[in-house]
């Protein structure tokens, strides 16, 4: 028992000597020649363009049920709604947009990144791509990566917009309370760096999930289960990641407050 | 000796793949390596170039110790070795045409004209026509082998590396890739290392065999020395090639 433990204790610091390898690497390839700009625009349209439906669609029913539900819990307990529409943006601005971003990035851009470069792992395309001189992480992970640090940032801020809109809807044709009375509502609680703490958190997170995607993807192992498998691994380690990083990020920025 | 393996050893974990294996080849040779599956064949292959390196021993190509390079340092080796994959290995987003330029690109200054051209004739070569606009997923397996021969051979490496080059083909584009081999051999003197479970071809077109049984060199000499070697595995071979043709 005392083996396998330590087995697994060395597999996980194993695991984050290569993560952090990686980064390193990703980001040397970032700032030397040559930049593979096409490859690049190429991945901003699948991160970015290709996910922001999905993400629209999602985050205003997420923005919708955060303000019915604070406004319901509100009144359960003081028996008044009054601050919903500031306490509800805040709460949207400063998690909301940002986090669930993230999350629906990582379902859509991180699996499928996971599972091609996993394929790519195990057809030998990226033996290949060696064979023919070409850096897998330059090649592969710096255009995916820059992509959805961009993606994370333009995301979350088209999120929080409409995550806010769609609060107002709500604010103004169920709570009763009017687009003027929620901007004033907003005003008061959201802060300037609200704005800017939170699109910092989108590029941080978009950050996350090229190189834990690209990570499973090069230990992917043969077959159809090994590519299964490492793009689960992808989506969960991800996710938790995000969820993390969320919480340190935040803890950093109460410094500024 | 272009290629020199010298008591190479390679593990993965606890399995031994590789028990200190040692050959060599000559310039213009080619050799074909054969073994049964998992007797570490195309690991031998992929450590030569090292996308395996070796646990010790040395591997030398064309009068340098490679075994220590660095990534960057395999660059140059790389360029004068081509590999054609177990997989057809083509790069799924580039159409045919563009994964046989890739290299070219890469690694030549030539214009347009030239890289067509050059394509062109490495399609010939391998007998792949009107498709150079497909992507790889939409045409056949034994086409994409036949594409990824193309585009290894387009950059004129020194030494072809060949991980069962004629898996998966028909017996005529087999007959036309063993060919293939043999007259790059005696025109471009171009050396080829080859990974095959076929003993047929080996006698045909190899000037050396070498089988290989759970990690070790069971065997080795010309094709008429194999025709009366003892061991029980080769004499395996040869009935099992002799049933077929």
């Amino acid at each position: 028992m005392v083996t396998a433990m330590g087995t697994k204790v060395i597999s996980i610091f194993d695991a984050i000597g290569e993560v952090s390898y990686l980064i390193l690497k990703t980001m040397v390839a970032l700032f030397t020649p040559p930049f593979r700009f096409k490859d690049f625009v190429k991945q901003l349209n699948f991160v970015a363009v290709e996910s922001a439906p999905v993400v629209v669609f999602c985050v205003s029913f997420a923005a919708m049920v955060t303000i019915i539900e604070a406004s319901f819990h509100m009144k359960m307990v003081i028996q008044n709604d009054a601050m919903v529409p500031g306490f509800s943006s805040l709460l949207i601005i400063r998690e909301l947009g940002a986090v669930i971003t993230a999350l629906l990035v990582t379902s859509r851009v991180g699996a499928g990144l996971a599972a091609e470069v996993g394929t790519m792992q195990i057809t030998e395309q990226i033996d290949a791509l060696k064979m023919l001189g070409i850096e897998k992480i330059r090649y592969l992970v710096v255009p995916r990566f820059l992509a959805c640090v961009i993606a994370g940032f333009t995301l979350t801020i088209i999120a929080n917009l409409v995550c806010l809109y769609c609060a107002m809807l709500v604010s103004q044709f169920k709570l009763g309370y009017t687009f003027g009375n929620f901007l004033v509502g907003m005003r008061t609680f959201v802060q300037f760096q609200d704005l800017v703490f939170s699109s910092i958190k989108g590029a941080c997170f978009g950050a996350v999930i090229p190189i834990v995607s690209c990570y499973y993807g090069f230990k992917c192992k043969a077959g159809a289960e090994g590519v299964g498998l490492a793009t689960t691994n992808s989506v969960v380690t991800s996710s938790v990641s995000i969820l993390i990083l969320d919480f340190l990020l935040s803890w950093i920025f109460s410094f500024f407050y | 000796m272009i290629v020199e393996f010298k008591n190479v050893v390679k593990s993965f974990g606890d399995r031994q793949i590789l028990k200190g294996i040692s050959f060599g080849i000559q310039e213009g040779e080619i050799v074909f390596i054969l073994g049964t599956s998992g007797t570490g064949k195309s690991v031998t292959l992929k450590t030569l170039v090292g996308l395996l390196r070796a646990d010790s021993g040395e591997v030398w190509i064309d009068g340098e110790n490679v075994t220590h390079f660095k990534e960057k340092d395999y660059l140059p080796i790389r360029k004068k070795c081509g590999m054609v994959f177990q997989h057809p290995a083509l790069f799924d987003s580039l159409s045919v045409y563009e994964n046989v330029a890739f290299g070219l690109r890469k690694h030549y200054n030539l214009s347009e004209e030239e890289i067509h051209k050059r394509v062109t004739k490495c399609l010939d070569l391998v007998n792949i026509h009107n498709v150079e606009d497909k992507l790889p997923q939409e045409i056949s397996y034994g086409m994409q082998k036949r594409v990824s021969l193309a585009r290894t051979v387009a950059v004129d490496p020194k030494i072809l590396l060949f991980d069962e080059p004629t898996t998966g083909l028909d017996p005529i584009t087999t007959n036309a890739v063993n060919q293939l081999i043999l007259n790059l051999s005696h025109t471009l003197k171009t050396t080829s290392l080859v990974v095959s479970h076929d003993m047929h071809c080996a006698l045909d077109i190899a000037d050396k065999i070498i089988v290989m049984d759970q990690g070790e060199i069971v065997a080795r000499g010309t094709p008429e020395e194999m025709k009366s070697c003892e061991h029980p595995l080769v004499k395996d071979f040869l009935k099992e090639a002799l049933d077929v043709h």
